[in-house]
Formats: structure tokens, sequence, C-alpha cells
């Protein structure tokens, strides 16, 4: 029997070290020790991590292993109300375990990476101290094994990124980028709420996996309409959380604006971790979505949607970390397409090798910004020369996202396709032509990818330096320290390799871990060699208008083409809209509200002061020291009482003798 | 049994109406011996009630009389003692107006 | 018939509300007069009324005591302050205060209450002989009603010597 050491132990590792370095290490003078904490809780939740996942795969039977622990058992009295148990714990199994490796590993590698990047900045211990905080709430996300405890994580998670976007305070933009984050994710949280608290009513428990029992044979009980309408519902609920989350339409507004906080951030939450929460929690309540069709062609097609709409955004970018934030938010709607076409390896394969692309890709933008200081791309240029470490894993990181053979993104891309070209789910239920719409979005995104992310490293690391000269006109671009061209190069190796995790030579290692069977190729063999081909030409393409120096936008005039660059561009209106719509609705109510504050409410409040004043006057009539006032009212009140007496019949007294 | 158009309840309305009378007098009047006054008609009222009333439920019990006697002595003592206070009140204010002796006023 | 009476009752109805009116007019004299002497005049026939109404009902005893003690003194008590405690102008004043008209209000509550008990009920309608002599009165005084009887003896001397304390003339500063 192997030792798995216990799961909660692994978010618990960076919980102490966030508890340590906020008592100790949150001072400038003392704050260089802040990293070391943090890295080392990073490695030892690594191989734990590591341990379950290999212990995993040499005892498939141990999964699921779950730890339970009782938080609070609620007993109501009515028969009807089961007894509801809220209890905390911890769930592994392969899926989990996956997860738990990927994000410890690029932690682990982007923590390191910060020691270099965040070197002199005054909140050094306060980054390391939120850091540790994010992954702890990422691993206990991760670990969760029921969806209360998954909810309570998601807002912890959903906190630190607020804190870490908004870490440079100081500046507005990143405060309000941070409030636009947390608000428009609350958006979807409301509705993960509210599904959440509809499946446990109708299941009487939280825990996943007696939900999935009971949702597969048909013991739930659903409060309205029938299981199949009920458990859509629920779905599509718990899938409005992933949509906030992972930034897919129409909540994806606040991704690209999170890049206002420091590019390690952007890497290890806006790339590879905490917007990959969302895929997880579809993969880990897909029980729910499988035993509603409907509710998986709704994520199928927002995720391609997304994609699309992503990547055209991409296109059309200037700063670099907005192309890899709307690059990022385009593949998590592949995730997503994936998911929904009924993948869950294929999502996570894609999850997992995004991870480690995404987050290289953002740690080498990251490496140009420190050292030009700008993250306009059109300010760079040649950089190729002076930085050709980065350079060089910036193109593994491109290539491998635009899905070139053989690096990792060619494999989960392909697979992702594959799925959607052979799902039998979306063929049911928007028949096979509209599976091939998405198929063909899933298509025209590989093209767009290639192309926006040739661009960008054409742009950056090719043809003449466009700025940044001093005054000798030399450019001052200089190579990043060691310390973060390691987590560079490693992620680039992985980049490179990660494919083989589900490759024909390694017999599909990753879906036999996660027990589902051989890729679905079949008769989709074709897909493999156009989605290629897609690739190389978005490259060939880009490489014709952006290479070395050129810009060939310049050269497109014509009307039509530069209005639809105007509103892609612009987002497709998007921001704009929410704010016009959306913000300003929203302010008109709340100014009635103020109004109804001030005036009725207020007016209350004041109505009731001047009661008190009226009837102090007015009481005050009692006390006028005239004794024929007193009188009056004596003799008032007592022919009053006669009254009552002689004609309400109440008496309260002795028996009276009745009648002469 | 006795011939009489008269029965209790004419007595019993005299009384109530000279008592409503008298009510109005002390409330109503500003000057103190005036009240007093309507004080002496309200006991006077009630005094007809008590006759009356021995009258017809029964003759034979005397405490209707008596009770009588003993209010037209109350009454006197009250009169005596009423109105050496409004003397005292007229010493000391000046005048006798009710409205005038507010000093418990607040 | 009554017990030394010899009255028809036609006549004693005439009677009665003969002395019922005189006591109500006077009455409203009393409490509406602006002249307070013309108004304590008016309890005069106020009182004799009432004691008319006392014989009428056949207690001649008390009526005698009614003439004696309201007529006699109480009234002439009320006149003789009336004229020490002349105000300025006390003729012109206003008889009456601010609140009159809750007061006839009031009074006409306490009246319509009263009355329309008195006239609902059904009072029993017998009417026995008077036999309330004097001397049957003298002796449930001073036999059966003794205690009653000499505590408001008591009471009159209380009374008596109280009156004189509190109308002596001392020097007192007037607070007005």
């Amino acid at each position: 029997m192997p030792v798995i050491w216990p799961i909660w132990m692994i978010p618990a590792l960076p919980l102490a070290s966030f508890l340590i370095i906020a008592a100790l290490f949150l001072r400038p003078e003392r704050a260089r020790f802040a990293p070391y904490v943090l890295v080392a809780a990073l490695v030892a939740a690594l191989a734990l991590s590591l341990q379950a996942a290999l212990g995993l795969w040499h005892y498939p039977a141990l999964a699921p292993l779950e730890q339970r622990a009782t938080w609070l058992a609620i007993h109501p009295d009515s028969a009807a109300g089961a007894r509801l148990t809220l209890e905390v714990g911890t769930l592994l199994d392969p899926l989990s375990a996956l997860m738990l490796v990927v994000v410890s590993l690029v932690s682990l590698l982007v923590q390191i990476y910060s020691i270099g990047y965040m070197r002199g900045d005054r909140g050094y211990g306060r980054y390391f101290a939120f850091m540790s905080l994010f992954s702890f709430s990422m691993l206990g996300l991760v670990v969760a094994n029921n969806f209360l405890e998954i909810y309570v994580f998601w807002e912890l998670v959903g906190l630190c990124s607020y804190l870490l976007i908004g870490y440079y305070y100081q500046t507005a933009s990143a405060a309000n980028a941070a409030k636009k984050a947390f608000i428009v994710t609350r958006f979807g949280d409301v509705g993960f709420l509210l599904g959440i608290i509809a499946l446990s009513h109708a299941g009487a428990t939280f825990n996943f996996m007696q939900l999935q029992r009971l949702i597969e044979t048909g013991g739930l009980t659903p409060f309205f309409f029938g299981q199949s309408v009920f458990v859509t519902v629920v779905a599509l609920l718990i899938f409005s959380g992933a949509v906030g989350k992972s930034a897919q339409f129409p909540l994806h507004v606040w991704l690209p604006d999170a890049m206002e906080g420091p590019t390690p951030v952007s890497a290890l939450i806006h790339a590879a971790t905490m917007v990959a929460a969302g895929v997880y929690l579809v993969a880990r309540a897909f029980f729910v979505f499988h035993a509603s069709g409907s509710a998986l062609v709704v994520v199928a097609c927002i995720g391609a949607f997304t994609a699309f709409l992503a990547a055209t955004i991409a296109v059309t970018q200037s700063d670099i970390k907005r192309v890899l934030a709307y690059s990022t938010i385009s593949q998590l709607g592949y995730m997503m397409l994936a998911l929904g076409a009924g993948s869950v390896a294929a999502g996570m394969f894609h999850l997992t090798t995004h991870a480690f692309f995404k987050a290289l890709l953002f740690l080498c933008a990251g490496s140009v910004i420190h050292s030009v200081g700008t993250n306009d791309m059109w300010e760079m240029g040649g950089l190729g020369r002076a930085m050709k470490w980065t350079a060089a894993t910036a193109a593994i990181g491109a290539l491998a996202l635009s899905g070139v053979w053989p690096l990792s993104g060619f494999y989960s891309k392909d697979y992702v396709l594959a799925s959607v070209a052979t799902s039998s789910g979306l063929a049911s239920a928007l028949g096979v032509g509209g599976r091939e719409v998405l198929l063909g979005l899933g298509l025209v995104v590989v093209f767009l990818t290639a192309f926006y992310m040739t661009r960008l490293w054409a742009v950056i690391f090719t043809g003449k330096p466009r700025g940044g000269r001093d005054q000798q006109g030399r450019v001052h671009a200089h190579e990043s320290p060691w310390v973060m061209l390691l987590p560079l190069v490693v992620l680039a190796t992985l980049a490179v390799f990660a494919g083989l995790l589900n490759h024909g030579s390694t017999g599909m290692l990753l879906n036999r871990f996660m027990g589902v069977g051989e890729a679905p190729h079949g008769e989709a063999q074709w897909l493999v060699w156009v989605s290629l081909g897609l690739a190389l030409t978005g490259i060939a393409t880009s490489w014709a208008i952006y290479g070395n120096g050129r810009n060939g936008v310049a050269a497109v005039t014509s009307a039509p083409a530069l209005a639809i660059y105007r509103f892609v561009q612009r987002k497709w209106w998007m921001d704009d809209f929410y704010h016009g719509v959306v913000a300003r609705g929203v302010l008109a109510a709340s100014r009635i509200f103020a109004w109804v504050d001030r005036h009725v409410v207020n007016g209350f409040v004041d109505g009731a002061a001047w009661l008190m004043g009226v009837g102090g006057r007015w009481l005050r009539q009692a006390e006028t020291g005239q004794l024929q006032l007193y009188v009056l009212v004596l003799l008032t009140a007592v022919a009053a009482a006669g009254f009552v007496l002689a004609y309400l019949g109440i008496y309260v007294g002795p028996a009276l003798a009745t009648g002469p | 049994m006795m011939q009489s158009y008269l029965q209790l309840h004419h007595y019993l309305i005299v009384a109530a109406l000279l008592f409503a009378v008298g009510a109005f007098g002390v409330l109503a009047r500003r000057n103190a011996v005036a009240v007093l006054m309507g004080v002496e008609l309200m006991l006077n009222a009630a005094n007809i009630n008590f006759v009356a009333f021995w009258r017809y439920i029964d003759p034979a019990r005397l405490e209707g009389q008596v009770f009588v006697l003993i209010v037209i002595t109350v009454a006197a003592a009250e009169a005596a003692v009423g109105l050496a206070l409004v003397l005292n009140i007229y010493r000391t204010f000046g005048t006798v107006e009710v409205d005038r002796v507010n000093t418990l006023k607040g | 018939m009554q017990g030394g009476r010899a009255v028809t009752p036609t006549v004693e109805l005439v009677l009665f509300l003969l002395a019922a009116a005189t006591v109500l007019v006077a009455g409203v004299a009393v409490v509406a007069a602006r002249n307070l002497v013309r108004a304590a005049f008016w309890l005069l026939p106020c009182f004799l009324g009432v004691a008319g109404l006392f014989v009428l009902l056949g207690a001649y005893f008390l009526a005698a005591i009614q003439v004696l003690i309201y007529a006699g003194a109480i009234m002439l008590l009320l006149l003789f302050v009336l004229m020490l405690t002349r105000d300025a102008g006390g003729a012109l004043a206003a008889p009456h205060n601010r609140q009159a008209v809750w007061a006839l209000a009031a009074a006409a509550l306490v009246a319509g209450v009263t009355l329309s008990v008195v006239v609902a009920f059904p009072w029993p309608l017998q009417l026995a002989a008077a036999r309330a002599s004097t001397t049957a009165i003298g002796e449930a005084l001073l036999r059966t009603y003794l205690l009653p009887f000499e505590v408001a003896s008591v009471l009159l001397l209380a009374a008596i010597i109280g009156a004189i304390v509190i109308a002596r003339s001392e020097p007192s500063e007037p607070t007005s």
C-alpha cells in the first residue's frame, strides 16, 4: 500500500506560508525572505501532489479517495426536509490529481520568476503573502469534495485575484480593474450559488460523489419541473459561475483589464490557474452537465463563440499583455468547447498544455516589459538580438499556442477539435450541420491564433528597434537575470514535451490516467492536416505582414475593412455596451434609491421627530396647572366610563344584582 | 299603595340635569366663588337622588335621609374651608380668577 | 294617599313640575349670571326648590334642614366672601373661561349618559308610605348611625378651625 500523504496538507502548506509571511516578512527590510517561504511551501506541495498522482497511477482502484469531516449538521423538524450536512473534506481522483500537479508546478515556477521580477518593489512582502493566500485558495478549490467548499474557495480565489490585480493600488486604472474583475465575476457567482442551493436542496447534500450517485440513479428530488429540466437549469447556473471565472462571453470583459496587475500575477492567476478553475468546475460537476444534454450544448456554443470573439480582438491589440489576455480567453473557450462536446479528457489536456505555454508567454512578456519599460509592442522591435533566451522561449511558446507539430499545443488542440468533430452529443442536439459550424469556428480560431501570435512575436523580437532608445541611440533592452530565465526554460521544455502526455507513444497516458478510452479520431484524420495547415498558413501570412519590422496593416485603407478593424479593435463594443447600459442603468437606479433614502426613509425619521414634537406640545396641556381643565378631563372620563358600563356591557367588579 | 303620577325616574331626571348644570358651572366659571356655587348645585343634585331613592325603594330604611344629612354637613364644612381658601388666594394673588392661579403650570 | 298629605296626584304632579322648574332654571341662572352677587342670589330659589322636592318626597325634616343650612348659611357665606373678594372690574369680566364649550359638552355628556340609563332602567314603582318622623331620624342618628354622626361633628370642628386658620390675615407675598 503506498502512502499518500493526507491531501489536506497540500493547500495547508501555502496557507502556512501566508501566515508566516504576513506575520514576519511584510516589512520592506525583512521582505526579501518572503519568497523563500512560499517557494519552500510550493516545493513541498508539488512533491505531495506528485506523490498523490503517482499513487493513483499505480493503484487506480484507490480513486476516488475521499476524506470528510462534518462541519455542521442541520436537522430541520419537518419530515419533508431531510437532514442537511455541511462538511469539509478532500477528494482525490485523477481529475484533481492532474490539476494539483499542474497548479503547484506552474505556481512554483512563477514564484521563482517573481523573485527576480518583483525585486525592489515596496510591496514585495505583500505580494508573496497574497500569492501564498492564492495558492492556498486554488489548491483548496482543487481538492474540495463538495459544492459548498468549492464555492468558498472560489470566492477566496476571486478575492486574491482582486488583491493582486489591485496590487498597484495607487494607480486608478489598477484599482478600477480589480473592482471590475470582482464585480463581473460576481454576476457569475450569483448564478453559481443559486445552482448550488438548488442542487443541494434537491439532493439533501452538497457532496459531489453523493450527488453524482443521486443523479445517475434518478434519486434527486427536484422541486420544480422534472428531473431533466431541473438538472439543465442547475447545470446552466453552475456554468454561469464558470463563465465568470473563466472569462467566457459575456463575462469576459474583466480579464483584459486584469492585466493591470504584475505580470507574474497575470501569468499564474489569469492564464494558468484561476481562470482554469471554471473549466475545472465544469469537469468536476460534469455529472450534472452529462445528465442534461442541452446544457453541454450551451457550454460548447459559448466556448466556441468566445474563442472566436477573443481571437478576433487579439489580432488588433497593441498591448502585449492584452494580446495574451484575449488569447487566454480564446483558449479557455476551446476548453469549454471540448467539455461541451463531451470530452473531459480533451478539455483537461488542453488546460494542462495551455497552462504551460501561456504561463511561459506571460513570463516572457514580463521579461520584455521589465527590460524595456513599456507594454506597447509598437514601441519595441528587434529585441531578439538583446534578449536571446527570452526570444527563443517565447518562440516556443508561440508555436505551441499556434498548434504547430510536434509541440504540445498541437496535440491538445487537435484532440479538442477531434472530440468536437466526432461528438455525438453535439450532433444530436444541433444536428450535424450545427456541429460543423462549431468545428468551423474552432478551425478559424486556429488560423487567427497563429496569426496574432506570430504578429506579436515578430513585432517585438524582429526588425529594427522602434523605441526605447536612450540618448546615445542605443537600445537599453537587456536580458533578464537567471532567476527569471530558469522558469522560462523549464516551461518551454514542458511546452515542447507535454504533448507526450496524450500521445500514441505513451499509450495515451493521460486518457488512461483519467479512465477514458482512446482518442476519438476515427474518421477525422483529415482534421490533423487541416489544423496544421491552418496554423502554418496563419504564421506565414502574419510573417508576411509583420515580419522583420514591416507593418502591413498601414496598407489597409478600404472602408469596410477599416470598419471591421475598428469594430474588432473596440472589443466588439462590449465594454462600451456594459458601461452605457449596465453601468448607467445601475447608476440611474441608485439615484432613485438615493432619493428614496433621502426623502422617504429620512422622511419617516424626520416625521417621527415632528410627531414627537407635536405630541409633546399637545400633551403638555395636561400640565397647564389649570385645575378646571383637570376636572374637565376627570368628568369626561367618568362619563365615558359610565357609558361603557351602561352600554358596552363591560364590567369589571363584583357581581351585581340585576333588575328591580 | 299610593296613586301617583310621579315615578322615581322623574326625580332622577331632575337630579341628573341639576348635576350637569352644576358641573358646567364648576368647569366653566372664572371666579372661584362661582365654582364653589357650582359644587353646591352638584351636591344638591346628589341629595335629590338620595332622597328619591330612599322614598321609592324602602322608606322604612332611614339610611337615605341620614346620608343626606351627612352630605349637607360635609357640604357646609367644605364650603367653609373652600371659601377660606378663596380668601387666602385673594390675598396672595390679588385675584380670585381661577385662570390666573396657575403656579402649577408646567 | 301619602301619610299626612292630602293632595291629589294631579296637584302633586303640578307641584313637582313647579319645583323642578324652579330648581333647574335657578340653577342655570347661577352658572350663567355675569354678576356674581346675582348668581349667588339665584342659589336661593334653587335651594328652595330642592327643599320643595324633598317635601314632595316626604322628607320633611330634610327639607327643613336644607332650607336652614343651604339657603340660610351656605348662601350667606358665599355672599360674604363675594363681598370680601371684589375684583376691580369684576362685573365686567367674562363669566366663562376658554374651555366653556368643552365644559358644555362634558356636562351634556354626563347628563346624556345618566339620563339614558335612568330613563331606560325599569325602576320599582312601589310607593310605600313614608314613615320618617323627626323622632325616628333623631333616634337613628344617635343609635344606629352614631359613628357617622360623631365623625361629622369632628369634621365640622376641623372645618371651623381650618377655615379660621386659612382665612387668618397673615402677611404673605403675592406671587402672581
